[in-house]
């Protein structure tokens, strides 16, 4: 089970409003590699998982990336506090504010819905963790093409945070596969599924 | 590695934690209310008196309750993993 713990991974303190950013930001909270995501996806694929070492790299990994939906609500609420009429409408924030005022709902800087569609639990240990290291990539990435946009530094030093613990997990997932494959006959890591074939 | 887990002390836990999250959500919509946040302490202080008896027969509940010089965090069982 699960116990919240009251403060931010890494401090958010934004002074000026940007309701532009927060539309961009607010897809690594729902969109196709944002941290909901993330958390659903390594949470998911524990159950599955042969190996204990990794069955706790998921669960801390997975842990981590709930408190990182956290640290990107807390940017994206930040940056849409007091806004006026026009600031909404020259921020091209208004289809998001019609829906959702300035509540934080996970969604795709285009505006779609979180969907779990973006990720997958396969069941197969190598094919979870080939899919684990992708992600944290396509999190990088996302995080590199938001910190173009951000020429405030209040928001780029959380945002850098958040990209380099991308990187952390990545090398954190690289863990996990060399223990499964140490586990298993290197002559033909795929002769068999260790989460489901009896050997 | 793999511990044997000692069912009864595990069950002790779980319901001292239940009663403690039962009335924090009662508090959280009362939080002026004297008698419930006393019975919250006792629950509290019962919880610190059970945690060592805890940490020997089940092991760690979270990672920063790791005491031993080995990394007993990521030993089985984990918690869906019972015994059939
Ligand atoms: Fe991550």
């Amino acid at each position: 089970m699960w116990i919240y713990e009251k403060k931010l991974q890494f401090p958010v303190n934004i002074k000026t409003p940007n309701p532009a950013l927060a539309k961009l930001i607010i897809t690594q909270l729902g969109g196709p590699d944002g941290e909901m995501g993330a958390s659903t996806r390594y949470l998911s694929q524990r159950y599955s998982m042969p190996y204990s070492e990794v069955v706790g790299i998921l669960t801390d990994v997975g842990t981590e990336e709930l408190a990182h939906q956290e640290m990107v609500s807390a940017i994206v609420h930040q940056l849409t506090r007091n806004l006026t009429t026009d600031q909404i409408l020259d921020g091209g924030f208004a289809p998001y504010f019609v829906d959702h005022t300035t509540g934080i709902y996970p969604s795709s800087a285009t505006g779609e819905p979180f969907t779990a569609a973006t990720l997958q639990s396969t069941g197969d240990p190598i094919a979870d963790l080939s899919e684990d290291l992708a992600a944290e990539q396509k999190a990088r990435l996302t995080y590199d093409n938001i910190l173009r946009f951000c020429d405030d530094r209040d928001v780029a030093d959380p945002i850098r945070f958040l990209r380099e613990r991308e990187i952390v997990h990545f090398q954190r997932f690289g863990d996990g596969m060399r223990i499964v494959q140490d586990a298993l006959d290197y002559k033909n890591f795929y002769a068999y599924n260790p989460a489901f074939d009896k050997k | 590695m793999t511990r044997r887990i000692n069912k009864d002390v595990l069950k002790r836990m779980q319901q001292l934690d239940f009663a403690i999250w039962e009335t924090a959500l009662y508090l959280d919509g009362h939080p002026e209310n004297t008698q419930a946040l006393n019975y919250y302490k006792k629950l509290i202080a019962m919880r610190e008196d059970a945690k060592k008896d805890y940490e020997a027969n089940v092991g760690p509940a979270t990672h920063r309750d790791v005491k031993c010089d080995r990394w007993t965090w990521v030993d089985e069982p984990w918690p869906w993993q019972n015994e059939v």
